[in-house]
C-alpha cells in the first residue's frame, strides 16, 4: 500500500487492526499521523487515543491501551512511535518491552483498536520474530521509497493545489536546493506561497528565501573553484567559516569532488563510458556527468595540482595552525596561476 | 538626554529599514497582508544583520491596530510600549542567560494564557542556539501544539546548533550579510542626515572591516566621530580600525623587496610607535600580498569587487614585484604570525619578520637560479650514468655471452642465493615430486579455474594468505601451488587447517581432494628445473642436449640476462610441453644436483672449472 492509498482509504473507514509506517519522511508521517487521529472523533480523543514513544514507555502500556474496547466509541486508536525493537538498533534504556505480549496481540488484534507502528528507520531487522510476524500481520506503508521524481509530482500538485505556477527550472533548483528533502519543501513552501503574491514562483524567490543546505552551499563553492571565480569562491568559503562550518569539513568535500574528477577523468581516457564509469566509481550517474562536461576544460596536470594542493590544505589544517581561510585562499591562488 | 550610540539611535523601526534584507522583510509584510502569520519564525544570520530589528518589528505590525502594508505604525500606545520593551504581551528571552529547562517550562506554561493587551502574544527568543538539550525539548513540545494567538520568533547566530526538530517546526529565514556597499550607503545616509563631514574612503574602508554587520559598522563609524572631534576622516577610521594606510604599506613593501633593511625596520617602528597593533599590521600585510597577487591574475575582477581603489603606485608594484618573491613572503609572515600568538613581545617578532623579508630579496631569485644550476648540474650527470651505463651494458653483454657460450650455468644459482640466506626455507620435495611425475596440463587448468571458486570459500585470514597463491602444477590427486612471499609460504604450510580447508573446498568444487603442496614461488624455477633434469636424464641422451644446447647459447647472447625469466613464465603455462628448454638452460649434472638436494642451494655454490 502506498501513501496516497493510505491517506484515501482511511477516512473511508476502510480500516484494518494494524499498520506499520516505515520510512523517515517527517512531512509524510506527520499527514499520516493526522489521517489516523482524524478516524476518532473529535470528543472522544481524550479517551480513544493515545501515543506511545517506545523510547521512554514500554510497550505493555500501549498493548494494555490496544487490547481495552473503545470507551463509549467505535474504535480506539493507538500510536506507537519508534518501535526500535523491530530494528537491530540499540538504545541504552532499560525498559522491558514485551515483546511476545506483542506477538500474542498480532496473533489475534482487536478488532476494534488501530494500532499503527511509527517506524522512522530505513529498515527493519527482518530476522527478528517478532518483525516477521508484524509484517505478516500489519498492513505496511513504506514511505522510505519516496523517489526523486515522486517528490517532485507531489510537490507541483501541492502548488498547483494552492494555485500557484512554478516552472521547471525553479522547482528543480527547489528540489536542489533542499536536497530533494520533502519535509524540508513542504516547510518552505508557505514562505514561497506568502512572498509570491502575484502566484508565480521564481527561482529569485527561491534563491533568496530557500535555506541552502550545506551540501548546495559546498556544491557552489566546488563550482567558483572549479570555475575559478576567485573573489566568489574566497567570499563563501568566507561565509561558511563565519558559519561554523568546519574547515576540514569543507576541504574534505573539496578534495572528493577533485579526486572524482582525476579519476573520471582517467577513465574516461580510458574508454569508459558515462554508465560505466558510473558503476565503477559507485557514483550518481549524473555527478559523472557534470563532471565528464567539467574535465573538457582542464588539463590533468592542472587538476592533480589542484588536488595535491588540497590534500597539502588538509595536511596544514591538521597539523599547525595557520588560519583555513588563509590557506584557502592561497590555494585559489595558485590555482588560479596555473 | 544621555549619549546614544548610533547603532540605537538607528535601530530600524520599520521594515523599510532594515538594510539588505529586501526580501525577508517583503515576505514578513506580505504576511502580514495576507494575515497568514505562521506561528513560529527563526531568524538566522550573522551579528548585525537584522535579526532582533526584525523581530521587533514583526511583533509591533502583528499587534499594531493601524498597521499599514505590513509595517507598523510606531505612533500608537502599543508600539511605542513595544519600542521600549515595556509591553507584556511581547516578551524578550535572552536564551544565553536563561538556557534551563525551567526558564523554558516557565515561557510555556505562561504561554497558555491569553494576551491581555495586544492581539499577540509574541516571544522573542535570541541566541537561541544557547539553549541547553532539556530546554530545546521542552520549546519543541510547544512550537509543535502552539496555543492560539501566540508568535515565536528565535533568533539566532548559529543555526547549525539547533535541532532539525525545532527547525521544522519553523519558517526560517536566513540573513546575509549586507553588502559593503548597502552599509556604505547606510553610513552615508546617517551622516547626511546628522549634517557630519565625511571622508569617503574612511567609510569605504569602514563598510570593508564591518565584515557585512551593519551594528559593527556603525560601532566603529561612532568611534571615530568621537574620535575625529565630530568628523569621519580617513586618519580617525584608520586609527579605529587599527589598519595600516596603503601608502605605509606600499612602502614598507617596497623597502622589503628592495632589501632596504633599514628603511623598512625604522618603518615598522613608526608604525608600532603609532599604537598600532602588531598582529593587525601583519594581517594587512598578508591582505596587501594577496591583493598583489590577486590584480596579478585579473584587475578587473579586484576592482568589481574590492571597495579599496588601487592608485598607480599599487599597479607599478604589481608588474614590478615576482610572483615567487609575493609567495615567500606570504609563506614568512603566516609562520610569524602563528608565533606571534605565543608571544608577549610581538614588535620582536616583527623587527625579526622585517628582516628576514628584506633578506628574501635574493634568496627566491638566487634560489631560483640555484635551482636552474641544480637541474642542469643533475641532468648533466644523469647524461653521464646514462652514458656509463650504456658502457657498462656493453661489456656486461659482452662478457656475459662469452661466459655463456664457455659456461652457460654458471649463473644459474646466483639469483636464488641471496633469498636463500636470509631465509632458509624447507621443501618438501618427495611430496613435489610425485605430483610433478603425473603433472597434466588439463589438472592443471581445472584446479587453476577451481582456485578462483576456491578462495571466496575460505574464512578472511586464511584468504588473505592464499591471495597471493596459485597453482603452478598439478595432476589427478595433487597440486603444487606457489606463494608470492616466503614468509606466506611458511605460515600457510604449518597450518594444518588451511590445507584442511583447501581440500574441502577443492573437493566441493572439483569433486576430489588433491595432496596439496605449498612452495614459495622464487623456489619453483629452481625446483621445478631440478627435477626436470634429473628426470630427463633418465630419458634422454646427452646428444640431443649438446644439439640443443648450441642452439640456445647463440640466441641466449641477446637476452641472457632475462632468458632465465622468460622462460619461467612461459614455462609456467606451457608446464609440461617445455623441459628442453628448461632443461638446456640449468645445464644437467646430478652430481651437482644431488648436492643441492642433500645441502639446499644457500650452502652451495656452484662453480665450473
Amino acid at each position: 500500500m502506498n501513501v496516497n492509498q493510505l491517506l484515501r482509504s482511511l477516512p473511508k473507514n476502510d480500516v484494518k487492526p494494524v499498520y506499520l509506517i516505515l520510512g523517515r519522511q517527517e512531512y509524510l508521517s506527520d499527514q499520516i499521523k493526522n489521517a489516523f487521529i482524524k478516524l476518532v472523533p473529535k470528543e472522544e480523543r481524550t479517551m480513544n487515543y493515545a501515543s506511545y514513544d517506545m523510547e521512554d514507555t514500554p510497550l505493555s502500556a500501549a498493548l494494555n491501551d490496544a487490547m481495552s474496547a473503545p470507551f463509549f466509541g467505535k474504535r480506539r486508536v493507538v500510536l506507537i512511535n519508534q518501535p526500535y525493537f523491530l530494528t537491530n538498533k540499540r538504545v541504552s534504556n532499560n525498559i522491558d518491552h514485551d515483546i511476545d505480549g506483542l506477538i500474542q496481540y498480532l496473533k489475534h488484534p482487536e478488532p476494534s483498536s488501530v494500532v499503527v507502528f511509527m517506524a522512522p528507520y530505513p529498515k527493519l531487522d527482518g530476522r527478528k520474530k517478532v518483525t516477521k510476524r508484524l509484517k505478516n500481520v500489519a498492513e505496511m506503508v513504506d514511505i522510505n521509497k519516496f523517489s526523486e521524481s515522486q517528490v517532485k509530482n507531489y510537490v507541483k500538485s501541492y502548488i498547483n493545489q494552492h494555485n500557484y505556477k512554478c516552472d521547471a527550472n525553479s522547482l528543480n533548483l527547489l528540489i536542489q536546493r533542499t536536497g530533494g528533502k520533502l519535509s524540508m519543501i513542504m516547510n518552505e513552501l508557505p514562505k514561497l506561497f506568502v512572498y509570491c503574491r502575484d502566484k508565480v514562483i521564481t527561482s529569485n524567490a527561491i534563491n533568496n528565501l530557500v535555506t541552502k543546505s550545506l551540501d548546495q552551499n559546498i556544491f557552489d563553492l566546488v563550482n567558483y573553484v572549479l570555475k575559478k571565480r576567485v573573489k566568489l569562491a574566497v567570499d563563501l568559503y568566507h561565509n561558511l567559516i563565519l558559519e561554523q562550518k568546519e574547515p576540514l569539513q569543507i576541504n574534505a568535500i573539496l578534495v572528493s569532488q577533485f579526486r572524482l574528477l582525476l579519476q573520471v577523468m582517467i577513465l574516461a581516457s580510458h574508454g569508459h563510458s558515462q554508465g560505466s564509469l558510473a558503476s565503477i566509481l559507485k557514483v550518481h550517474p549524473f555527478r559523472i556527468k557534470l563532471a565528464l562536461r567539467t574535465i573538457q576544460t582542464y588539463q590533468f596536470k592542472e587538476l592533480k595540482q589542484a588536488y595535491l594542493g588540497l590534500i597539502d590544505n588538509e595536511i596544514k589544517l591538521k597539523s599547525s595552525q595557520a588560519s583555513p581561510e588563509l590557506l584557502f585562499e592561497m590555494f585559489m591562488l595558485s590555482f588560479i596561476s596555473k | 538626554m544621555s549619549y546614544r550610540a548610533l547603532y540605537r539611535v538607528w535601530r530600524p523601526q520599520r521594515f523599510d529599514e532594515i538594510i539588505g534584507q529586501n526580501v525577508i522583510t517583503q515576505t514578513l509584510k506580505n504576511a502580514l497582508i495576507t494575515n497568514q502569520i505562521s506561528h513560529a519564525y527563526l531568524f538566522a544570520g550573522p551579528r548585525g544583520t537584522g535579526k532582533t530589528s526584525a523581530a521587533k518589528i514583526l511583533a509591533k505590525a502583528i499587534n499594531c491596530p493601524n498597521q499599514k502594508d505590513g509595517e507598523p505604525c510606531n505612533k500608537c500606545a502599543i508600539c511605542k510600549a513595544i519600542t521600549n520593551g515595556t509591553l507584556n504581551d511581547v516578551i524578550e528571552i535572552d536564551a544565553a542567560s536563561n538556557n534551563g529547562v525551567d526558564e523554558i517550562r516557565n515561557v510555556r506554561d505562561k504561554a497558555k494564557y491569553a494576551p491581555t493587551e495586544a492581539k499577540y502574544k509574541v516571544y522573542i527568543i535570541d541566541e537561541v542556539h544557547m539553549l541547553s538539550t532539556g530546554a530545546f525539548n521542552a520549546l519543541l513540545k510547544t512550537l509543535e501544539e502552539p496555543p492560539a494567538n501566540v508568535v515565536f520568533i528565535l533568533a539566532t547566530t548559529e543555526p547549525q546548533k539547533i535541532p532539525a526538530t525545532i527547525i521544522s517546526r519553523t519558517q526560517r529565514f536566513d540573513f546575509k550579510r549586507i553588502r559593503p556597499k548597502d552599509i556604505l550607503k547606510q553610513m552615508e545616509h546617517i551622516l547626511k542626515s546628522d549634517q557630519i563631514d565625511y571622508d569617503d574612503r574612511a567609510l569605504k574602508l569602514i563598510a570593508k572591516s564591518a565584515e557585512g554587520g551593519m551594528r559593527d559598522a556603525l560601532s566603529i563609524l561612532d568611534e571615530s566621530m568621537s574620535y575625529g572631534d565630530d568628523k569621519v576622516t580617513y586618519q580617525s577610521a584608520l586609527q579605529v580600525t587599527g589598519s595600516v594606510t596603503q601608502d605605509l604599506l606600499y612602502d614598507y613593501f617596497v623597502e622589503v623587496v628592495d632589501h632596504d633593511t633599514k628603511s623598512a625596520l625604522m618603518n615598522v617602528q613608526k608604525i608600532l610607535a603609532d599604537g598600532k597593533d602588531a598582529n593587525r599590521f601583519i594581517e594587512d600585510l598578508i591582505n596587501y600580498c594577496q591583493d598583489l597577487l590577486l590584480y596579478k591574475q585579473s584587475p578587473q575582477m579586484i576592482e568589481d569587487h574590492e571597495l579599496s581603489v588601487f592608485d598607480d603606485r599599487f599597479k607599478s608594484l604589481v608588474k614590478k614585484v615576482d610572483d615567487r618573491i609575493i609567495y615567500k613572503i606570504i609563506e614568512e609572515v603566516s609562520n610569524i604570525q602563528q608565533q606571534m600568538r605565543f608571544t608577549s613581545h610581538p614588535d620582536v617578532y616583527l623587527e625579526v619578520l622585517t628582516v628576514k623579508l628584506a633578506n628574501i630579496k635574493i634568496t627566491p631569485k638566487s634560489s631560483d637560479d640555484g635551482n636552474q644550476g641544480l637541474i642542469d648540474q643533475l641532468s648533466g650527470q644523469v647524461k653521464e650514468l646514462q652514458s656509463e651505463v650504456k658502457a657498462l651494458k656493453k661489456q656486461s653483454i659482452a662478457s656475459q655471452s662469452k661466459l655463456t657460450k664457455v659456461n652457460p650455468e654458471h649463473n644459474k644459482p646466483r639469483p636464488v642465493h641471496k633469498e636463500r640466506h636470509e631465509q632458509p626455507v624447507k621443501i618438501n620435495l618427495e611430496k613435489i615430486y610425485p605430483v610433478l611425475n603425473h603433472a597434466t596440463k588439463k589438472d592443471l587448468n581445472r584446479i587453476q579455474n577451481a582456485w578462483q571458486e576456491l578462495l571466496p570459500m575460505l574464512k578472511v585470514t586464511q584468504r588473505a594468505i592464499m591471495n597471493v597463491s596459485k597453482p603452478v602444477a598439478a595432476s589427478s590427486d595433487g597440486v603444487v601451488v606457489s606463494f608470492e612471499y616466503s614468509f606466506l609460504y611458511r605460515r600457510a604450510d604449518s597450518s594444518k587447517e588451511l590445507i584442511q580447508a583447501l581440500e574441502d573446498g577443492l573437493n566441493r568444487i572439483i569433486g576430489y581432494s588433491p595432496t596439496i603442496v605449498f612452495v614459495p614461488s622464487q623456489k619453483w624455477p629452481t625446483i621445478r628445473k631440478n627435477y626436470i633434469t634429473s628426470n630427463y636424464l633418465k630419458q634422454h641422451s646427452d646428444n640431443q642436449n649438446h644439439h640443443n644446447q648450441s642452439s640456445q647459447s647463440s640466441s641466449g647472447d641477446h637476452s641472457s640476462d632475462s632468458n632465465s625469466k622468460s622462460d619461467h613464465s612461459s614455462s609456467d603455462s606451457n608446464d609440461k610441453n617445455d623441459p628442453k628448454n628448461d632443461h638446456e638452460n640449468s645445464q644437467p649434472n646430478p652430481i651437482v644436483k644431488k648436492a643441492i638436494d642433500l645441502f639446499g642451494n644457500g650452502i652451495i655454490d656452484v662453480k665450473n672449472d
